[in-house]
């Protein structure tokens, strides 16, 4: 058979593989010959300025000899004659030393208080910044935490080019961050979501307390990420959480307070009298019968009780201010070869939109021991317990719900009675202040453990073995409980029906998630005279299993009892199920350079995953890059002012698999029938499966630039990148007729390409005052390049030669001012009225159909930036954050932006309509937004809004107590601080916030905006 | 260095321990909730699992209420008798704006719940044989017969020409487009599975749910009605009245509620649901119908009532009725009231599929009623109007429509004597309106007698707005086939004329 010829021959493939490795192994034990060179003993002081520096870390480059400097900032060490060594110290920039034969060394380091560590945490490994020869950004934990917010994946925004962040709502505790890195690559469910490393293994950044984060580097282009292979395809983040430093103990607490509203919310109509008449008009102009008589309109307009005739202003039901608080403690400190961080975090979170909360408990836990020379063990463990409510329809319903009640009547009657409508032929919906008021709301409790133990041998100079396991283990459940509530109309308090909860009854569910991972690898590093050589290569294992379990029961007598017992057993219903995952890998990488000058680096990876089928499932990913230190050359050093220059290339390729847990089994799926009434079991196979599935691949080209100038004052990065992903996983195009689901196959593909820079100024103006500068700036372009039959989607189309889902509209040319000018139009599927949607006729034919939709563009930003400013003064300081996105466009619709969606409130922009006294040319008459044809008949540009947007993301002003008045009560520091977080917007996008993930419905979460109080002490 | 000894052993140990324990079982991995296609069709009992799968199809599950294939009271909404107040699947919109290759979701919809039905049968009638022998195998194969056919005429009707296909989908070819076949084709093709169905399915009264040949027969008269072959038709509606397994149930209301209809003689065939288990989509019939009024009935269907009717009373609300006439709502909802709660004003709340004992319905209301595709009064009033065509109105005729109007509980005079077949056959169609009121039959009566257009096109359903107008072409004769799959069959399968 042929299939098991190709089994037998991936089993040796498989073998031969491990054959292989075993010989790498032996080969790098080889390679351990012995070292010997002459030892010199070397003395030395660190110091900045005219004081020691305590603590340094002094290093032989090239080997594991280490020391510290004392509390002098003296230093002894061996080292080769002619060795260089490595000076490094928190906080402060790194210098390289050469010993030259000396034996008493002074070394004066710079600070560089804003800098992240001179080493950056990669896939796997750690690597010297300079010697970087892929494109990976960083930043540190410290000024990821100049902004405050409870979800630290917020706090990425605008602090990595090459990463696009964007809060898709304002939610507490279900914020729908959304990372791309360098651009949508993938149309398939395989999806576009970056890989998150925490702490050397697979985790969650949302689970993790933003202040137990030290740093975070980004992994951008194929040499970075081909490490990760098989998960790599969109990027890689990768986390370091707090180990704790040597030296003493130490707590520090963080205390902070925000108050927070929404950013921005629309302004509408809420005169119920205006309302009333602008109803009238809008059923008038859409061919409907007016729903108020003018006796009714008279009774609001001369209403003097204006508790039976309010004005009501349901927006301020809905939107409450909040208080958010955190609480962080951290304790760390280390002693005999023992480091510790332990931080412990509570968060209170309401919503600014009523019924939502959360309340998030975080434990960080880090260790690291030495247990001897060459042995060192160490843990990282988080741990979050999630307590969040919100209501079962969730946020959008709630706004568009609340925005399609009319101002006439107030949620509550005065005796408490529940009211759905004014009026019974009023359209409206759920009455939301109702559904909070009778807390109609779903109780989520999740817990949620990462962690992992590492356990480091060093087996000789040089070499080490590393190994690391770790597991995510994630609880979640829910009750979910719907009571029977009444409602009444407010003009009589006659009855009208039940509060719309969806179907009364309780459900609850339980799901578990278990992820196990663990790695072993063996490390070396060596250099031979101008020759540095570092290599790594392991083997991983990762496996993944899901349960879940729900259950529900109908028709409760009561509504105080929230449990399953308390309802009856008819009709009670119950499902669950499983599924598991898993990915083997094989993975090595080398990275070598030449006196410093000539950098290379390559890494590879092979991996089988259980998602596709056993023939095709092994993916080889790979990545070469190397990088020319031009500074180092000798026309260039005497060149005084530039400290370093560095151009570098990198290629590679990625895998994504992601998509499904079952793509490639053909399956039954259970279909039942209600023979003789009884229910008898069923089965039929519906989908088709595509028996070679194999890797969706990204092929990335990156070539950058580092540079450092002016004593490192200035630094400039610089990444020119071509993303190519093919063989895109999705869903083939099969005809209708077929009747059967499409297989998901191989096909497509997606080019992004793009420039990204960051610039970095830091100065030293005077004893008092310093300051940095850093502006990040990206600008990608996407084409899908492979798709087949194009696909036209409701306001998007997918067609080979244009951008992945670009806008396909019909184009609003203006409005009719008469009939004559609609006689004289091109003849429309609909019949016009003045005052009516004006729609472009493309392709001149005289009338408008589906040919006339042609491509927008907008649907990607054109580029986005941010600007980082920090000031220090004395004991003060102060950061800026600035961020913008120029460009992009959203195609909104529905309740708050059309008038009358379901009975919704106008928005007071209405008052400008065309009317034919107001013959303008911006907006159509008004109109009841439930179908009416004439504009909704249209997908057009009058849908399309500007959403590029520019804003004060955050300011914060800090003052630092003076450590010598503060030390008699035993405190090392005292800090007071202030931050505004979304503080100012420029946008042309109407109402809302014009930061979101989606276009579709206008109204979603608000985005917030919050003042914040807070205060650091550390003892 | 003895440490160091020590460590080296204990990494090439544990090196080589893990290097073994890289097993790839770890890496074959199945859905645990769902069967292999593999294990399936060994045993005879797969068949009865495969043939209750065939039937699933008939819970489509798209388009809300009203838009939803086997809800049948729905397709009332695309003519003069019912107006659907909520735009689901984009039904109520494509009344006034037109139907096109893309309108709202409905005409996609129908046309994938069929082929996907088909595949399972096409499947089905590949595989059944290896399991099942004999009378068993035969009796079998005539359900799936019957059901391919049942598909197949709702496309026919519909879109008039489609892709035939009629093997196992799982061996087909699909990555080049099929051209469409002529409607007269599928119909043929149609009657062919008929056929084999009438041939193959016991001669038993209907009940459980499986098609019995009276299900395949009834399908067949109207699809030989449609296709105007009258003789046939009348022939064939003659057999099953005189077969004499169905009767005219003397409770006309109880033909469409739970539990009565289970004992209905009336019913051919239809759609069965079971408490607690198999409820209708989204919420109870009664929320969508009588609570919400998704579906309100117009003037003119009210007009068309001869006056004392009973059906109008058994199939509508009418302004002031209280518990006494069925209005289910208690409180200060008691006395039914045009213009309140949903009502819109200038229309008629729906009676008819209500269960008479629910009172309230609203959210959490439970019921379950099936939905009934071919009725007993249905093959009578066909074999008039068959005959009434092929030879005019002779006494059977006369008959037949008589024994419908004059059963317990309508109880209207028979028709007058003397007709002529242009005066039969509009006493015919009248009946067939009143009689068949929200039972989905309204759409397809217009359009095989031709006169759609004249009496859809520019309808004002409710004339206390007379702006509002609906929209019908003579090309809607022949619904366009989805966009999506014109493009997926690119230059093979060509839209149908006008779209």
């Amino acid at each position: 058979m042929k299939d098991s010829m190709l089994v037998g021959k991936l089993n040796v493939l498989h073998i031969h593989l491990i054959t292989h490795l075993r010989c790498l192994f032996l080969f790098i034990l080889i390679v351990l010959s012995s070292n010997l060179f002459a030892q010199l003993v070397i003395k030395g002081k660190v110091a900045t300025g005219d004081s020691a520096l305590i603590g340094a870390t002094v290093q032989v480059k090239g080997t594991n000899t280490i020391t510290q400097t004392d509390a002098n900032g003296n230093f002894t060490i061996s080292a080769p004659t002619n060795a260089t060594l490595v000076i490094s110290s928190v906080g402060f920039g790194s210098e390289e030393v050469k010993t030259n034969n000396r034996s008493n060394l002074n070394i004066q380091l710079t600070s560089s208080a804003q800098q992240i560590g001179e080493v950056v945490v990669v896939g796997y490994s750690t690597q010297a910044k300079r010697k970087l020869t892929s494109a990976v950004a960083t930043v540190s934990g410290e000024d990821l935490n100049k902004r405050v917010a409870t979800n630290p994946v917020t706090l990425l925004q605008g602090q990595l080019p090459g990463l696009q962040v964007i809060q898709g709502s304002g939610e507490p505790g279900n914020e729908a961050v959304n990372l791309r890195i360098r651009g949508i690559s993938t149309f398939s469910g395989a999806g576009n979501d970056p890989l998150v490393i925490v702490d050397g293994l697979p985790g969650s950044l949302n689970n993790l307390n933003p202040n137990d984060i030290e740093s975070v580097s980004l992994l951008k282009d194929a040499a970075s990420a081909a490490i990760y292979g098989s998960r790599g395809a969109n990027g890689v983040i990768v986390i370091k959480t707090k180990k704790g430093k040597g030296g003493s103990f130490s707590m520090s607490y963080n205390y902070n307070i925000g108050i927070s509203n929404p950013t921005s919310l629309p302004d509408v109509i809420s005169n119920s009298a205006e309302f009333m008449q602008l109803s009238n008009e809008a059923y008038t102009n859409s061919g409907r019968a007016p729903l108020y008589t003018q006796t009714q309109i008279d009774l609001y307009a001369n209403a003097t009780d204006r508790v039976k005739y309010p004005n009501h202003k349901w927006l301020d039901d809905l939107f409450k201010t909040a208080y958010v608080q955190n609480h962080y403690l951290n304790l760390s400190g280390g002693k005999d070869n023992t480091t510790y961080s332990l931080g412990i975090g509570i968060t209170d979170q309401p919503g600014t939109m009523i019924g939502f909360s959360y309340k998030k408990y975080t434990l960080d836990l880090g260790l690291t021991s030495k247990v001897n020379k060459r042995v060192t063990i160490g843990t990282n463990v988080q741990m979050r317990y999630g307590d969040r409510k919100y209501p079962p329809q969730g946020a959008g319903d709630m706004f568009l719900s609340t925005l399609a009640q009319s101002p006439l009547y107030p949620p509550q009657a005065p005796d408490g009675r529940w009211i759905k409508r004014a009026y019974p032929n009023e359209q409206g919906t759920k009455n939301t202040v109702g559904i909070v008021g009778e807390d109609v709301r779903v109780r989520s409790f999740d817990y949620y453990i990462q962690g992992n133990l590492s356990l480091d041998v060093e087996i000789m100079k040089g070499l080490t073995w590393e190994n690391k396991a770790g597991a995510n283990y994630d609880s979640y459940k829910f009750n979910d409980f719907r009571p029977v509530v009444q409602t009444y109309y407010y003009n009589d308090m006659s009855s009208a029906g039940l509060l719309d909860v969806g179907t009364p009854g309780l459900n609850v569910g339980r799901t578990d998630n278990l992820y196990t991972v663990y790695y072993s690898q063996l490390s070396y590093r060596k250099t031979m005279g101008d020759h540095t050589f570092s290599a790594f290569a392991g083997y991983q294992e990762e496996n993944n299993q899901a349960s879940s379990i729900n259950a529900g029961r109908t028709q409760f007598t009561t509504n105080l009892i929230r449990e399953l017992n308390g309802g009856p057993t008819n009709g009670m219903t119950n499902n669950g199920t499983s599924s598991q995952w898993a990915i083997h890998s094989f993975y090595g990488s080398l990275n070598y350079d030449y006196q410093d000058k000539y950098l290379f680096g390559a890494s590879i990876r092979y991996d089988g995953t259980s998602r596709l089928p056993e023939d095709t499932r092994w993916g080889l990913f790979y990545s070469f890059s190397g990088g020319w230190r031009v500074s180092k050359e000798s026309f260039l050093e005497n060149v005084s002012w530039l400290n370093d220059l560095k151009i570098r290339g990198s290629w590679g390729q990625l895998g994504n698999q992601n998509i499904g847990t079952y793509p490639y089994q053909p399956t039954l799926s259970t279909r039942d029938y209600a023979f003789g009434g009884s229910v008898s079991p069923g089965y039929s196979a519906s989908t088709l499966v595509e028996p070679t599935l194999t890797w969706e691949t990204t092929r990335v080209l990156d070539i950058g630039i580092d540079l450092s100038a002016f004593k490192n004052k200035l630094s400039f990065t610089a990444d020119w990148f071509n993303k190519y992903t093919f063989d895109i996983l999705r869903g083939s195009q099969v005809p209708l007729w077929l009747g059967l689901n499409a297989p998901t196959i191989n096909n497509g593909a997606v080019r992004n390409k793009g420039v990204e820079f960051n610039a970095q100024y830091r100065d030293k103006i005077s004893r008092d005052l310093s300051f940095n500068v850093s502006v990040n700036f990206q600008r990608y372009k996407n084409i899908l390049e492979k798709f087949g039959k194009t696909e036209i989607g409701g306001t998007t189309i997918r067609q080979e030669g244009h951008p992945l889902d670009q806008f396909y509209l019909y184009v609003w040319d203006g409005i009719f001012q008469s009939q004559e000018e609609i006689n004289k139009s091109p003849k429309q599927p609909v019949t016009p009225t003045p005052g009516d949607l004006k729609i472009r006729d493309v392709n001149a034919d005289g009338k408008i159909d589906d040919k006339d939709r042609t491509f927008i563009d907008g649907v990607y930003p054109s580029y986005q930036y941010s600007v980082n400013l920090g000031l220090n003064w004395r004991s003060f300081d102060l950061n800026a954050q600035m961020y913008g996105s120029e460009g992009q466009k959203i195609y909104v619709n529905g309740w708050g932006i059309e008038p009358f969606r379901q009975g919704s409130v106008p928005i007071t922009n209405w008052r400008n309509r065309w009317t034919p006294t107001n013959l303008t040319n911006t907006m159509p008459k008004i109109y009841v937004a439930d179908g009416y044809a004439p504009v909704q008949n249209y997908a057009s540009t009058y849908y399309l809004k500007d959403a590029s947007f520019f804003r004060l993301k955050n300011i914060q002003v800090g003052y630092s107590v003076n450590p010598i008045l503060i030390s008699r009560i035993g405190m090392k520091s005292a800090r007071v601080y202030f931050a505004a977080d979304n503080v100012l917007t420029a946008s042309k996008f109407p109402g809302l916030d014009p930061e979101r993930t989606s276009g579709g419905n206008y109204v979603v979460y608000p985005q917030v905006r919050t003042f914040t109080f807070g205060a650091t002490v550390q003892f | 260095m003895k440490n160091y000894r020590n460590y080296t052993l204990y990494f090439l140990f544990a090196a080589s321990l893990l290097l073994v324990s890289c097993h790839k079982d770890l890496l074959n991995v199945a859905p645990p909730d769902q069967l292999s296609t593999s294990v399936f069709w060994k045993t005879e009992a797969d068949a009865d699992l495969a043939l209750a799968g065939l039937y699933n199809y008939l819970y489509t599950s798209s388009g809300g209420y009203a838009t939803s294939q086997y809800t049948v009271m729905a397709w009332d909404n695309f003519t003069d008798d019912s107006y659907g107040q909520y735009n689901y699947g984009g039904g109520t919109n494509a009344l006034t704006s037109g139907i096109t290759p893309s309108s709202g979701d409905f005409v996609r919809a129908y046309y994938t719940n069929n082929y996907r039905a088909i595949a399972a049968i096409n499947s089905f009638l590949a595989n059944v044989g290896k399991v099942l022998t004999g009378n068993k195998l035969a009796a079998f194969k005539g359900e799936a017969y019957f059901l391919r056919a049942f598909n197949y005429f709702w496309l026919a009707q519909l879109y008039g020409n489609v892709p035939v296909v009629k093997v196992d989908p799982f061996t087909l070819d699909y990555k080049t487009g099929l051209a469409k076949s002529n409607r007269v084709d599928v119909l043929k093709f149609v009657e062919e599975d008929l056929d084999a169905a009438i041939a193959a399915l016991p001669n038993d009264a209907y009940g459980t749910g499986h098609a019995v040949k009276g299900s395949a027969q009834g399908y067949k008269v109207r699809v030989l009605l449609f296709e105007k072959k009258y003789t046939e038709a009348a022939a064939l509606a003659k057999q099953i009245i005189t077969d004499n397994k169905y009767s005219l149930n003397p409770a006309y209301a109880s033909n469409f509620f739970k539990p009565d209809q289970t004992a209905s003689k009336e019913i051919l065939f239809s759609v069965k649901y079971q408490l607690p288990n198999i409820q209708h989509q989204d919420v109870a019939l009664a929320v969508h119908m009588q609570r919400w009024k998704g579906e309100l009935g117009t003037q003119d269907l009210i007009n068309e009532y001869e006056a004392n009717d009973p059906r109008k009373t058994m199939t509508f609300f009418f302004q002031g009725d209280t518990k006494a006439q069925g209005w289910p709502f208690t409180g200060d909802l008691a006395v039914a009231t045009s213009g309140t709660d949903s009502w819109l004003a200038g229309y008629y709340a729906v009676k008819k599929w209500l269960t008479p004992t629910l009172t309230n319905p609203d959210y959490g209301a439970l019921d379950d009623n099936d939905f009934v595709l071919v009725r007993f009064a249905d093959v009578k009033l066909m074999y008039a109007e068959a005959t009434n065509e092929a030879t005019g109105p002779d006494a059977s005729v006369y008959q037949q429509i008589n024994e419908v109007r004059l059963r317990p509980g309508v109880s209207m005079p028979a028709l007058p004597a003397g007709l002529s077949a242009a005066q039969m056959r509009d006493r015919i169609r009248h009946e067939r309106r009143v009689e068949f009121a929200l039972e989905g039959l309204r759409y397809f009566d217009l359009r095989r007698w031709g006169i759609a257009t004249q009496k859809l096109n520019g309808f004002v359903p409710n004339p206390l707005v007379p702006a509002i107008k609906t929209k019908y072409e003579d090309k809607y004769e022949f619904w366009p086939i989805p966009q999506t799959e014109i493009d997926r069959n690119a230059g093979v399968l060509l839209q149908n004329a006008g779209y």
